[in-house]
C-alpha cells in the first residue's frame, strides 16, 4: 500500500525534476560571455574558436546539448568546476555533509523547543506565559537569521567566550556548530511554537476530546495519548515546506560563522561565476528539496491512515 | 453588472447592492483601525516611508560622505548612531538605506503581484492543459529556495538595482499565481458568475469585472507578507555582496560592513539589523491583522 504510494508519488515528482534540470541548464546558456572565449583566452583565430566550440560540442543543438548534459547528471557527471580545478561532485559530496548536519540540528533543536512550547501556550491560553510566547515567536520571526548570527557572536563568543567565534566542525567540533544551528533555528521555533498552539487548540475543541475528558482521564493521558498526536501531523508538512527555507538560511548562516558547507560554495561559485559549480549546488539543493517533500508526504500516510485509504 | 433586463426594479436592487457593497468596505476598513496588530504595522511602515521619503532633509551627512579621522566612532552627539569604517555616518546611510531597501521591495512585490495575477488568472480560468502546465512550472520554481535561486540568477545576471527588482519578483511570482488561481477556481462557477454568463456577458469581462475584483482581498494580505520577504531578500543579497553594490548604502551592505568589526564597532551592523527586523515585522503585522479582517478563512491558504 504504501510502496504504491511512493510510487505513484515518484511519477508524478518526474516532471518536476526535469523541469528543475532544464532551467538550472538554462541558467548557464543565459549566462553573458563565449565559454570559448574563458578557454582560449582573449587571442585566438576564428578556426580555433570553431574547433573549440566543436569539441565542447557547443555547435550542436541546445536540446542535444541538453540530453548530453542530463546524461552526465544523471550518472553524477557535473564536469568540471572551472576555478577550483575539480570534479564538481567531489566539491560538492565534500561540503554537503556539513550542510546537512547544520539543518538536521537546527530543524531538531527548534522541534525540541517549540512542541512543548506550543502545547504549554495552548494549554495556558491568554495567560502571561501565551503572550510572552506570542511576542518572542513574532520577533523571532522578524529577525535576519543573519543578523540574529551576528548578535550571537557578538553575546556568546566576544563578550562570554562560551562559543568560538568563527572556523568549522575540523577545528572546533560539534561545539562549532551549536549557535550557527540555534541561529538558523530561531524563526523556525517561532513558526511551529504558533502552530503547534493553534493546533492544540483546534484539537482540545473536538468531539472525543471531551469524551475523553468525561471518562475521566487526567490531564497527561489527555494532552499526550490524545491530542497531541493529532496535532502534530500538520506539522511535519510544514517540516517539509520549511526544509527549503531552512537550506536557504544554511547558506547565510555559513556565510557569518564561516562554515565550509555548501551554502558558502554557492557564494564562492557565484562571486565567481563558476557556472558548473552553480549548477551543481542549485541542482542538489532543488532536489534535496523535492524529495525530502516527497519524505514528509509518505510519512503523512504514515502517521495518517485516513488519508491512505481515502 | 447594469445588464440592460429589467427596468426600475433592477437598477433599484443594482444600487442598493452598491449602497451595501460601500458599507461593507467601510465596515472592512474599521475593522483594519481597530485591529491593534494591523495598527502597529501600519505605523511602523508609515515612520519607515516618512524616514525614506525626508531622508534628504534630516539625514545630518551626505550618505557617502567619509570622515576618516572619525571612523568606527560610537554613538554620541556628533555620530547618533555612531560611524563605519569609512567614518561614514550611520544615521545618514540608515535613511538613505530605506529609500533603497522599501523601493527595490516595494517594485519587486509590484511586479510579483502584476505577473502573477495573470498567471494565476489564466490558470485557473483557463482550459484544463493551460492550468496542468502553468501550475507545474510554478511548482518547478517552488523547489527552489528562494535564496539559492536568487542567488544563481545574480550570479548570471549581474548585481543591478534593476535586477534585484527582477529576481525578487520571480521569487515570488508562484506565490502570488496560486492564491488567484485558488481564488479565480471558487468564483468562475459561482452563482453571479452563471448569471452573468446566461445574460450574455463575454469570457473576458466575466473575469476582468466580476472574477478578479473578487480575488483581491487574498492578494493585498500576500502583497503585504511579501513585502516582508522581499526585504529580507534584497537585505540577504546586499550582504552576501550579490545585491545593492557599495558605496550606495542599504540595510543588507550596512550589515556586512560591520561584520568585521563586531569587537570593537558593534553598532555599525546592530543599527541596520534593528531596521530590517522592525520593518519586517511593520509588514508581517499588517499582513496579519489585514487577513483577519478581510477573510479569516485565508489563514490556512496565506
Amino acid at each position: 500500500m504504501i510502496l504504491r504510494y511512493v510510487l505513484q508519488r515518484l511519477v508524478l515528482i518526474l516532471p518536476v525534476l526535469v523541469g528543475i534540470s532544464v532551467l538550472v541548464f538554462a541558467l548557464a546558456r543565459l549566462a553573458p560571455g563565449d565559454p570559448v572565449q574563458v578557454v582560449l583566452g582573449l587571442d585566438y583565430t576564428p578556426e580555433q574558436a570553431a574547433e573549440m566550440r566543436h569539441e565542447l560540442g557547443l555547435d550542436r543543438p541546445l536540446p542535444a546539448q541538453y540530453v548530453t548534459w542530463l546524461a552526465g547528471v544523471v550518472r553524477g557527471d557535473f564536469g568540471r568546476s572551472i576555478v577550483m580545478n575539480n570534479e564538481v561532485r567531489a566539491i560538492i559530496l565534500q561540503r554537503l555533509p556539513t550542510t546537512l548536519f547544520l539543518a538536521v540540528t537546527a530543524v531538531s533543536l527548534a522541534l525540541l523547543v517549540s512542541i512543548p512550547l506550543g502545547i504549554i501556550a495552548a494549554i495556558k491560553k491568554d495567560s502571561w506565559i501565551d503572550n510572552v510566547l506570542r511576542v518572542l515567536a513574532i520577533v523571532a520571526a522578524s529577525m535576519p537569521v543573519f543578523w540574529l548570527g551576528i548578535l550571537m557572536i557578538m553575546l556568546f563568543s566576544v563578550r562570554l567566550h562560551w562559543f568560538p567565534a568563527a572556523g568549522g566542525v575540523s577545528e572546533h567540533g560539534v561545539r562549532a556548530l551549536i549557535l550557527p544551528a540555534l541561529a538558523l533555528s530561531a524563526s523556525f521555533a517561532a513558526l511551529i511554537t504558533r502552530m503547534v498552539r493553534s493546533m492544540m487548540l483546534e484539537v482540545l475543541g473536538e468531539d472525543y476530546i471531551r469524551t475523553a475528558r468525561a471518562k475521566g482521564l487526567g490531564s497527561l493521558g489527555l494532552y499526550g495519548r490524545h491530542a497531541l498526536g493529532n496535532a502534530l501531523i500538520p506539522v511535519i508538512t510544514v517540516v517539509g515546506l520549511q526544509f527549503g527555507t531552512i537550506l536557504g538560511g544554511a547558506v547565510l548562516t555559513e556565510t557569518i560563522f564561516n562554515i565550509p558547507g555548501l551554502g558558502r560554495l554557492l557564494i564562492e561559485a557565484a562571486s565567481r561565476r563558476d557556472y558548473p559549480l552553480i549548477q551543481g549546488v542549485v541542482l542538489v539543493t532543488a532536489f534535496a528539496f523535492v524529495f525530502v517533500n516527497l519524505l514528509v508526504d509518505v510519512l503523512y500516510v504514515v502517521v495518517n491512515p485516513r488519508i491512505r485509504y481515502g | 453588472m447594469a445588464q440592460s433586463i429589467g427596468g426600475t426594479t433592477f437598477i433599484s436592487l443594482e444600487q442598493r447592492h452598491l449602497s451595501t457593497l460601500k458599507t461593507r468596505r467601510w465596515k472592512t476598513v474599521q475593522i483594519i483601525f481597530r485591529n491593534p496588530t494591523s495598527v502597529a504595522g501600519l505605523l511602523i511602515i508609515l515612520l519607515m516611508i516618512v524616514a525614506a521619503a525626508a531622508a534628504p532633509l534630516i539625514a545630518p551627512y551626505p550618505p557617502s560622505e567619509v570622515h576618516i579621522r572619525d571612523k568606527v566612532s560610537p554613538p554620541g552627539d556628533t555620530y547618533w548612531f555612531g560611524t563605519d569604517q569609512f567614518g561614514r555616518d550611520i544615521l545618514s546611510r540608515l535613511l538613505y538605506g530605506t529609500r533603497i531597501s522599501l523601493f527595490l521591495s516595494i517594485g519587486g512585490v509590484l511586479l510579483a503581484t502584476a505577473i502573477g495575477t495573470i498567471i494565476g488568472a489564466i490558470a485557473g480560468f483557463g482550459r484544463r492543459w493551460v492550468d496542468e502546465v502553468l501550475m507545474r512550472v510554478m511548482d518547478i520554481l517552488m523547489a527552489f529556495p528562494y535564496i539559492v535561486l536568487a542567488i544563481a540568477l545574480i550570479a548570471i545576471v549581474g548585481p543591478s538595482l534593476r535586477n534585484i527588482v527582477l529576481v525578487v519578483a520571480f521569487t515570488r511570482i508562484p506565490q502570488f499565481a496560486r492564491v488567484v488561481r485558488g481564488s479565480v477556481l471558487v468564483l468562475r462557477d459561482a452563482e453571479y458568475v452563471v448569471a452573468a454568463r446566461t445574460v450574455g456577458v463575454s469570457e473576458g469581462q466575466i473575469l476582468m469585472r466580476h472574477v478578479l475584483p473578487n480575488t483581491l482581498s487574498p492578494i493585498v494580505v500576500l502583497a503585504s507578507l511579501s513585502m516582508a520577504t522581499a526585504i529580507l531578500t534584497e537585505a540577504s543579497m546586499s550582504f552576501l555582496g550579490l545585491g545593492v553594490q557599495p558605496p550606495t548604502a542599504s540595510w543588507g551592505t550596512m550589515i556586512g560592513d560591520g561584520r568585521n568589526y563586531i569587537d570593537d564597532g558593534f553598532w555599525i551592523s546592530t543599527v541596520p539589523g534593528l531596521a530590517i527586523s522592525l520593518t519586517i515585522l511593520g509588514f508581517n503585522l499588517l499582513g496579519d491583522g489585514l487577513r483577519d479582517a478581510l477573510d479569516p478563512r485565508l489563514r490556512s491558504r496565506v
